[in-house]
Order: C-alpha cells, then structure tokens, then sequence
C-alpha cells in the first residue's frame, strides 16, 4: 500500500497497531497512565459544571455550593465525583511515577518523559490545595490559612511566596480570587498540556525495555482492556459520589473572625508533611520537601544508561522517599484517633466529624 | 469465505461495543441534562413605589421583583394596573404607550395592548401577566407571587 493512498486516521491507527504491549507480570503498572488521562476527562468536565453555579466571593462561595449540593438536580453526584476523582488522579498519578521507576523509564532518552510527570504531580497536588478552599467553609479556610503560613517558613522568599499565594498577609477575598484563578484557569491548562507532552513523548519513545515474553498490539487489544477498565471505573466513582458523598461545611464569615474549628487537616496526600512539620522545624520540612522533588527530577541525570544496571543508591534514596511518605501519613492518620490536642488542632478523626455534623459523610469536609 | 465471516464478525463486534458505549453514556447525559437544565426558583416578593412616580410622559414605570422585570402602568381611567415587563417573544423589555394604549417591544416590535394580550399578527404569542396591585393613599404595592 502506498503512503499517499492512507488518511491520516489510516496512519495513526496502523502506528498504533504496530505497537506492541507486554503481557505480563508487571503490566497492570501500564494502566495507571491511562487512569490518569481519563480522570482528568472527568476533572474537566465535572469542573465545568461546578463552574456554571459557583460565585468566587467569601459571601457567596459557600452558599453556592450549598447550593450545588442541596438544590440543583444532580449537584452533590456532580460534585462528589469531581472530589472523588481528585483523590483518584493523585493516587494513580502517585502510582504511574512508581511505574515509571520500576521500568526505568528515565533513561536516555526518556529524560522528558519523567520530568513532565513530576512536574504534573506537583501541579496535581497544587490543583487539590488550591480546590480545598474554594467552598469557603470554616475548615477549609483555616486549611488554607495554614498551608500558606507554612510557606512563610521558606527560606529567603517566603515571606514574598505567601504573599504571592494570599494576596496579602491574610487569607481574603484576593486569596480565594487567587486560587480560584489558579484552580480553574492556569493550573488546569498546565496540567492537560503537561499530561499531552507526556503521552506524545510516550509514543514517540515507543516502552521502555522490559520483560515480558507475550505481547499484545496497543491497538486495538490493550487499547480495548484500558477502556473498559476506564468505564469500569466511572461506575466506581458514580457509586461513591452518590452512596458516599462530600458535605460542605458551615460557611467561613470574614467579619466574625473564629477559632479554626475541629476537624481541620490536610487532605491525604498532605498528610505526610504535616507529620514531618511535627518532628522537625518548619524551614526544615520545606527544605526537605523541596530535595525530595529535585532529587526526583535529578533522577534521569543520575541513572542515564539503561545498558548498565541502576545503581543501589538510587533505588534506595527512591525507596526511602516513598516509604517515608506511606508511613508517615499512616502516622499522622493513625495519630488522630487518640491525640485530643489535635483534634481540636488540625486534625480531627474521621469518625468525630461524623459525630459532629451528619454532612460530614467522609472525613474530608470540603 | 472466512475472509467476509470475519468481516461480518468485526462489524457485530463493533456494533455491540458501540452499543455498550452508548448504554454506559446516556444515564450520564441524563445527569448532565438535569444538573444543567436548574434555574432558581423564583422566590416571589413585594415592590412598592408612590403614585407620583407614574405622573410621567409614559404614565409608567419599570419596577424590579426578586428579579423579575415589572411596569407599572396608570391607565386612560387612572387605574393603576402592573404586568410583568419581559416581552413573551424574545425577552425584552416592553415599554409603556398611553396613546395606544398598549405594550410595545423594541427588539421585534412585539405589540401588547392595554390589557397586556398580545396583538395579534406580531411576534408575541402569549399576554403579559397582570400582577396583583394594591393602592393605599400615594404608596402602590405590587405582589409577585413565588413561583409553584
């Protein structure tokens, strides 16, 4: 068959069925990618929707969410699946980072491959920060409250990055303009072009080596599995959205300033560094936390050949990185329960927000 | 032979997935649907204005209900008499013409007359609402009722 006689869909669908897939062991790592992708989908269109009724202004915030919640036709479903599906893509996103180690995936020359992906996690997890205040309710403000001091501990500009964040010393209304722009403009759009680079620089390397002894072509047989299994998920996330919904919180009034309520914690993902902040001093955790993102972008730099075998070191420093993350956000969760200090601090169990406030289905109260 | 079965077997295929797809996506259309077709109830409330305020040219004036558009007319017979003020055509607002007397729509020129029936032969197909008035002394007020 000759070139010119092909459409250009005829080009894409015959490179795509020339792509071969492992069938193997380890090849329900190459799914979280996809995962990520067909998330974001629903991010955006569930983001969207919420955007046609939400009122960025510390008056009305709050009750524009009630709103989506408790009057329009679907809202709490439509709402939920957009908070369900944020936790989701964080973890799959988390998972496919994995993935992409355990392949070795970084390797010349798939540099680009990996940085996108760091960078659009930690745009991920700026989207989630950022989305907590939006409802504007007691928790949620004083989350934002103490997210952005910590940022204050940064050495040399932080004072200047706070600022930058709040738009002024306090959480106001410049501070919810802010995010809200961020959550709905900017990040956004970073982050769909970031995961487009990455899946184009995907094809365009072609997989990493690995082992697997059966192949299947992408298209149309992976292709298929990664749908169904996307459709599959969309049910999952229906049935939570609608069985395990998100409440909204009692309204933040800025002109009655209040102590931060109980019940007041980072998401999940956040968890860790709150645990950190509790053993070592503040500038410490950023500066942790900041070694700990560029040594995962060095990653590519320091183990270029992938004809020579990783050296231990980095398998270890990575290593130690993700178990320090697992376990001291199981500190932190586990440290809730019993702790009273805090559930009156920043943290409250899940279980006394349910006692609190029947809204509070999942502890997350956003 | 086995060349067109397999065909035969790719298209059923197709369909049937395409059905799947199809099955999967239309209760969340459905969802869409719902969640994007809301609009606020109308709460209803009260307006008042005084009765000098209709003295004008127009003998009338525009009035604002929980966002609803409102004029308030004082007819011939110097009833005062409010309808509301959104032309059944397109929206717009309608104004005021003693002379006629009638409603009058600039976008379409949209005709109602003094009762707030649309004239037949312009665009409008449907009268105004006439809402409930109540003059005591110099101080009118107008009704709207919250919507069922």
């Amino acid at each position: 068959m000759n070139d010119r006689s092909l459409t250009l869909f005829d080009k894409v669908k015959l490179d795509l069925r020339s792509r071969m897939m492992p069938r193997g062991k380890w090849t329900w790592m190459y799914y979280f990618g996809g995962f990520v992708l067909f998330l974001l989908v629903v991010q955006v269109i569930t983001g969207v929707m919420l955007l046609m009724y939400y009122v960025p202004t510390p008056e009305q915030a709050n009750a524009s969410v009630k709103l989506i919640v408790e009057q329009v036709p679907y809202g709490s479903v439509i709402r939920s699946l957009h908070i369900w599906s944020s936790h989701c893509l964080i973890l799959f996103g988390i998972s496919h980072l994995v993935g992409l180690f355990v392949m070795r995936a970084y390797t010349k020359p798939r540099g680009s491959l990996w940085v996108t992906w760091v960078i659009l996690l930690v745009l991920l997890l700026g989207a989630g920060f950022t989305g907590y205040l939006l409802p504007w309710d007691q928790v949620s403000y004083s989350a934002s409250k103490i997210g952005t001091d910590i940022a204050e501990y940064t050495p040399l500009i932080g004072d200047w990055i706070a600022g930058l964040l709040r738009g002024g010393e306090h959480v106001s209304q410049s501070t919810l303009s802010r995010f809200f722009g961020l959550h709905v403009a900017l990040l956004p759009l970073l982050i769909v072009l970031l995961a487009l680079s990455h899946t184009a620089l995907a094809l365009l390397f072609g997989r990493p080596k690995t082992v697997g002894a059966i192949e299947e072509p992408l298209w149309p047989s992976h292709m298929l599995k990664e749908v169904m299994l996307w459709l599959g998920m969309l049910i999952v996330l229906l049935l939570l959205a609608t069985f395990a919904p998100f409440g909204v919180g009692e309204g933040y009034d800025l002109t009655a300033p209040s102590d931060p309520p109980s019940g007041v914690h980072p998401e999940w993902y956040f968890l860790s560094l709150y645990q950190l902040l509790s053993f070592v001093p503040e500038w410490l955790a950023i500066f942790l936390t900041l070694a700990i993102i560029g040594y995962l972008i060095a990653i590519p730099w320091l183990d270029p050949n992938d004809e020579l075998p990783r050296k231990r070191w980095i398998t270890l420093i990575a290593a130690t990185i993700l178990a320090l993350y697992v376990g001291l956000s199981a500190m932190a969760y586990f440290s809730m329960d019993s702790s009273e200090e805090k559930s009156s601090g920043m943290l409250q169990h899940p279980a006394n927000a349910l006692a609190n406030d029947h809204h509070y289905i999942y502890s997350y109260a956003q | 032979m086995n060349l067109m079965k397999r065909r035969e077997r790719r298209r059923t295929l197709k369909a049937l997935l395409a059905g799947a797809v199809a099955f999967a996506l239309y209760p969340f259309s459905k969802i869409a649907g719902s969640y994007l077709g809301y609009s606020k109830r109308k709460s209803g409330g009260k307006t008042t204005l005084k009765l000098e305020e209709l003295n004008n040219s127009t003998r009338s004036k525009h009035v604002e209900i929980a966002e609803e558009p409102v004029i308030v007319v004082r007819a011939n017979d110097n009833k005062i008499r409010a309808f509301t003020a959104s032309c059944t055509h397109l929206g717009c607002i309608v104004s005021y013409r003693p002379e006629e007397p009638g409603f009058y729509c600039k976008c379409h020129k949209g005709k109602f007359d003094g009762n707030g029936v649309n004239v037949p032969g312009s665009k409008p197909k449907s009268p105004l609402t006439e809402l409930p008035v109540l003059v005591d002394g110099d101080i009118v007020t107008i009704t709207l009722k919250p919507q069922a």
